[in-house]
C-alpha cells in the first residue's frame, strides 16, 4: 500500500471542507451586511418621513396661524389628528417591512448553510467510500501476495 | 410670501450595494472545487496502481507456475527416463515419491521463495494444482515402467527357458528325449505363461510354433536313421558328421514311418515332412560340395607334403619309403603316377654333377620365381604350391625354395598387418566425426587388432546392438573398401592418398557426419562401452574368432543387397560342427570369388596355412 494514499485523500477531503466552511463565511458576511443595509435604508426613510411630517406640521401651524383660526380646535383637530395616524400607520409598516426582509434573509441564509454543510458532508462521505474502496482492493492485492 | 425648502430627491432605500447572499462565495468554491479534484485525482491514481500491481502479479504467478511447471515435467520425465536401465521395479513407486518430495521442496525453495527466505503462499496455491497433475501423470508413467520392467523379466526368464529348451531338443539322441522335452515345456513354461496379463501372448504364439517345429524336426532326423539314430559318416577332414544325403534318402522314402513329437504321422506329403526333405537334400549338396572342396584341400595339402619331400632327395638325402607312401596316400592315380615320375627323377639328378638349378635355365627360372614372389605376384596359398613344385621338380634349388615360400607366408602377414592398419584408422576416423566418445577410440585402439581377430573384434563391438547409422557408416566404409579392391584400387589410395580420386573418407564423413544424431551416438557409446567393458571382465579379447551367427544377423540388419554375401543361417536341427564345415565351404567359396569383403577378411590371405578354420572356428568348442 503506498502509505501517502490515504492522508493525500484526507488532505483533498481538508481542502474541499476548508472552501466550504469560507463559503459559509462569505454567506454569513453577506447577509450582515445586507442586513445593515437594511437598516440604514430604514433609518434613512424613517428619518426622512419623520423630517417631512416636521415640516408639513409646521406649515400647518403657519397656516393656520396666517389664517387667524384657533389652531388644534374643532375640525382641525380632528384633521390633524387624522393625519397625524395615517402618518403613525405608514411608520409601523415600514419597520414591518424592515422586520419581513430580515426573516427571508434569514431562511436564505439557513438554506445556504445548510447547503454547504450538505456539500461537506458529501466531501467527506465520498472520501470514506474511495478510502474504503482503496483499502479494500489493497487487502484483495495483500490477499493475493502483493507486497508495497 | 412663501420661502423656498430643499426637498429630498434620494427616493426610496438609496443604499443599494447589490450584495447577494453569495457574493464573493467563488473564491471558496474554487477552493472546494480543488479539493474535490484532489481527492478524484488521487482516487483514480490509486485505483489505477492497484489495477497494475493486480496484472503484474498475476503475470509473476503465471510466470512462476509456467517455470515450475516445467520443472516438475522435467523432473518426473528424467526419473522415468532412468528407470529404462533398471529391473528393480519394486523400488520405482517409493524411489519416484522420494524423488518427488525433494522436488516439491527444491520448487518451493527456487520459485516461490525470495532472497529473504519468504515463502509465496499464495502463488504456491495457484500452481499447486499443476504440481499435483505433473506428479499424477509421472507416476502413470512409471506404473507403466513398472509394467515394463516386470514383464522384461518375465520375457528374460522365458527367454532363458526357451533357450535352454532349444538345445535340449537339438541334442537329444532320442525319439523319447525329444517328446519328454517337448511335453515338458508344453505343459511346465507354456503352460504358465498362457494367458498371463504381463507377458505377450504373441511371443508365446510365435514361441511355442518355433519350438514345435524344432522338436519335430528332431523327431524327424532321430527317425531318419536306423533304430531311431541319426545316419553319420566321417568326412574327407576325418570328423564324424549326419549324412544328410542318407537323411534325406530315407525321409523322402515313404515307407519309413515318422511321427511327430504329439504322435500324429507325418507322411511324404505332409507339408512338415516335405519340408525336411527339402532341407536335407540341400544340406546334402552342400556337404557333397564341401567335401569336393576339401577334398581337394587334402590332396593338395598331401602333394605339399611330397613336394617337400621330393626337396629333401635333391640335397642329397635319399628317401626310402616315399614311393610306399605315394602309393598308400589318397591321392589321385595321375597325381600318384606323377609324384612317383618326380621322385625317380629326383633320384636320377642325384647322380647329375650338374644341377638342373645350377644350369644357365635353372639360373633364368630361379630369377623369374624369385622376382614373381617379391613384386607379390605369388601370393596365394594356391601359387605357394607351385613354388613347392618347382622345388619337386628339382627346378629350383630347395634351400632356395624354402626362403621363397618363408618370403611368400612373410609378405602375406605384412601386406595384411598394413592393410588391417588403415582399416582401423579409417574406422576411428569415421566414428569420430560422427561425434562418438574419444574413450570409445582408445577402447577400439587398445584392442590390439590384428588380421586374424580385426573382423570378429569389431563384428562383437559393432554387433552388439549399437546405434545403426553409426553401424552402417562403418560398414558403408568396409563395403566401399571392398568394392574399390574389387576393382583393382588399392587400400591406400581409397583411405590413405587424400590425393587420390578414390580417397573415399571423405564422402564417407560428409555423408554421416550431419546424419549421426547425437543422441544415436551416445546411444551406441554406451552399448559399446558396455559391451567392451563386459568383455575385460570376462578377459575374453583375444580369444575370439568370427561368429558366424552373429556376422548372419549382422548382415540381415544392415539389409545388404549382395546375396552373395548372405551367410548361409545355421539349419533348425544342424549341429555346431556341420554348420561350421558347411560354412567353411561357403567361406572358401567367398574367398574364391574375392567379393564383398576386403581382402584382409577373406580366409585365403589371411596370413599363412589353414586359413579357412581361422576364419570359421571359434577358440574352443561353442
Amino acid at each position: 500500500m503506498a502509505w501517502w494514499v490515504i492522508p493525500a485523500m484526507v488532505a483533498s477531503t481538508a481542502v474541499t471542507v476548508m472552501g466550504i466552511q469560507q463559503q459559509k463565511k462569505n454567506l454569513r458576511a453577506n447577509d450582515a451586511w445586507r442586513k445593515y443595509e437594511n437598516e440604514l435604508n430604514f433609518n434613512y426613510e424613517k428619518q426622512k418621513r419623520l423630517t417631512e411630517e416636521k415640516k408639513r406640521l409646521s406649515l400647518a401651524r403657519a397656516t393656520s396661524g396666517a389664517s387667524g383660526a384657533q389652531m388644534f380646535t374643532g375640525s382641525s383637530l380632528l384633521v390633524a389628528q387624522a393625519d397625524i395616524e395615517e402618518f403613525e400607520t405608514d411608520m409601523w409598516y415600514l419597520e414591518k417591512g424592515l422586520w419581513t426582509k430580515t426573516q427571508a434573509q434569514d431562511a436564505e441564509l439557513a438554506g445556504e448553510i445548510a447547503n454547504a454543510n450538505f456539500a461537506i458532508g458529501q466531501s467527506l462521505f465520498s472520501t470514506a467510500a474511495s478510502v474504503g474502496t482503496y483499502q479494500q482492493n489493497q487487502k484483495l492485492l495483500n490477499s493475493k501476495g502483493v507486497v508495497t | 410670501m412663501k420661502i423656498p425648502r430643499y426637498t429630498s430627491n434620494l427616493g426610496s432605500a438609496p443604499i443599494q450595494s447589490g450584495r447577494s447572499l453569495t457574493t464573493g462565495v467563488g473564491s471558496a468554491q474554487g477552493m472546494a472545487n480543488l479539493g474535490k479534484t484532489m481527492l478524484d485525482s488521487i482516487t483514480q491514481f490509486a485505483a489505477a496502481k492497484q489495477e497494475i500491481e493486480l496484472k503484474l502479479r498475476d503475470q509473476e504467478i503465471t510466470n512462476l507456475k509456467t517455470l515450475a511447471e516445467g520443472d516438475s515435467l522435467m523432473a518426473a520425465n528424467d526419473f522415468n527416463f532412468g528407470l529404462e536401465q533398471r529391473k528393480d521395479y519394486n523400488n520405482f513407486q517409493p524411489d519416484y515419491d522420494g524423488m518427488w518430495n525433494k522436488h516439491t521442496a527444491k520448487v518451493k525453495k527456487d520459485r516461490f521463495t525470495d532472497k529473504k527466505g519468504n515463502f509465496d503462499q499464495y502463488a504456491w496455491e495457484q500452481y499447486e494444482p499443476f504440481h499435483n497433475k505433473a506428479y499424477m501423470q509421472g507416476k502413470v508413467a512409471v506404473q507403466g515402467n513398472i509394467s515394463k520392467a516386470r514383464n522384461a523379466q518375465s520375457v528374460t526368464a522365458y527367454n532363458t527357458n526357451y533357450d535352454a529348451t532349444t538345445k535340449s531338443i537339438e541334442t537329444s539322441t532320442s525319439v523319447a528325449q525329444v517328446t519328454g522335452n517337448w511335453q515338458e515345456w508344453e505343459n511346465g513354461t507354456f503352460a504358465k505363461y498362457s494367458g498371463l496379463a504381463t507377458f505377450d501372448q504373441g511371443t508365446l504364439a510365435t514361441g511355442y510354433d518355433e519350438l514345435l517345429a524344432k522338436s519335430n524336426n528332431q523327431m524327424m532326423l532321430l527317425q531318419s536313421g536306423e533304430n531311431g539314430k541319426t545316419p553319420i559318416y566321417k568326412n574327407p577332414q576325418g570328423v564324424t558328421a549326419t549324412d544328410w544325403s542318407k537323411v534325406a534318402e530315407r525321409a523322402a522314402d515313404p515307407t519309413v514311418k515318422m511321427y511327430d513329437v504329439q504322435g500324429n504321422e507325418l507322411t511324404v506329403d505332409d507339408p512338415a515332412r516335405a519340408d525336411f526333405i527339402k532341407n536335407a537334400q540341400q544340406k546334402s549338396a552342400e556337404q557333397d560340395t564341401f567335401d569336393t572342396n576339401q577334398i581337394a584341400v587334402n590332396d593338395r595339402n598331401t602333394s605339399d607334403s611330397f613336394n617337400a619331400r621330393l626337396g629333401k632327395v635333391y640335397t642329397g638325402v635319399p628317401d626310402a619309403t616315399f614311393m610306399e607312401d605315394v602309393n598308400k596316400s589318397n591321392l589321385s592315380g595321375d597325381q600318384k603316377k606323377k609324384l612317383n615320375a618326380d621322385y625317380l627323377a629326383a633320384i636320377k639328378a642325384l647322380k647329375d654333377k650338374t644341377k638342373y638349378w645350377d644350369t644357365a635355365e635353372g639360373q633364368q627360372t630361379d630369377a623369374i620365381v624369385t622376382a614373381m614372389v617379391l613384386s607379390g605376384a605369388i601370393d596365394t596359398e594356391e601359387e605357394k604350391s607351385v613354388v613347392l613344385k618347382l622345388v619337386a621338380e628339382g627346378k629350383i634349388k630347395p634351400t632356395r625354395g624354402d626362403t621363397l615360400v618363408g618370403t611368400i607366408e612373410k609378405q602375406q602377414k605384412d601386406a595384411n598387418a598394413h592393410k588391417v592398419s588403415m582399416y582401423k584408422n579409417a574406422i576411428k576416423v569415421v566414428l569420430k566425426e560422427a561425434g562418438a566418445d574419444p574413450n570409445l577410440m582408445d577402447a577400439i585402439q587398445g584392442q590390439n587388432l590384428d588380421a586374424q581377430n580385426v573382423d570378429s573384434v569389431l563384428a562383437s563391438i559393432f554387433g552388439s546392438g549399437v546405434d545403426a547409422t553409426a553401424y552402417t557408416a562403418v560398414n558403408n566404409l568396409t563395403r566401399l573398401i571392398a568394392e574399390g579392391e574389387k576393382k583393382g584400387i588399392s587400400m591406400s589410395d581409397m583411405l590413405l592418398n587424400t590425393k587420390s580420386p578414390h580417397y573415399i573418407i571423405n564422402d564417407i564423413v560428409q555423408v554421416y557426419k550431419d546424419q549421426v544424431k547425437t543422441d544415436k551416438i551416445r546411444n551406441y557409446e554406451a552399448k559399446a562401452k558396455a559391451f567392451i567393458s563386459a568383455d575385460e571382465d570376462t578377459k575374453k579379447f583375444g580369444d575370439y574368432r568370427i561368429d558366424p551367427v552373429g556376422w548372419a544377423n549382422y548382415q540381415t540388419s544392415v539389409q545388404t543387397t549382395n546375396t552373395q554375401n548372405q551367410v548361409p543361417p545355421r539349419g533348425d536341427n544342424e549341429s555346431i560342427n556341420d554348420y561350421l564345415l558347411r560354412l567353411q565351404a561357403w567361406n572358401k567359396k567367398q574367398a574364391q570369388s574375392k567379393t564383398g569383403l576386403p581382402s584382409f577378411m577373406q580366409s585365403d590371405v589371411v596370413g599363412g596355412t589353414s586359413t579357412q578354420n581361422m576364419i570359421v572356428l571359434p577358440t574352443g568348442n561353442e
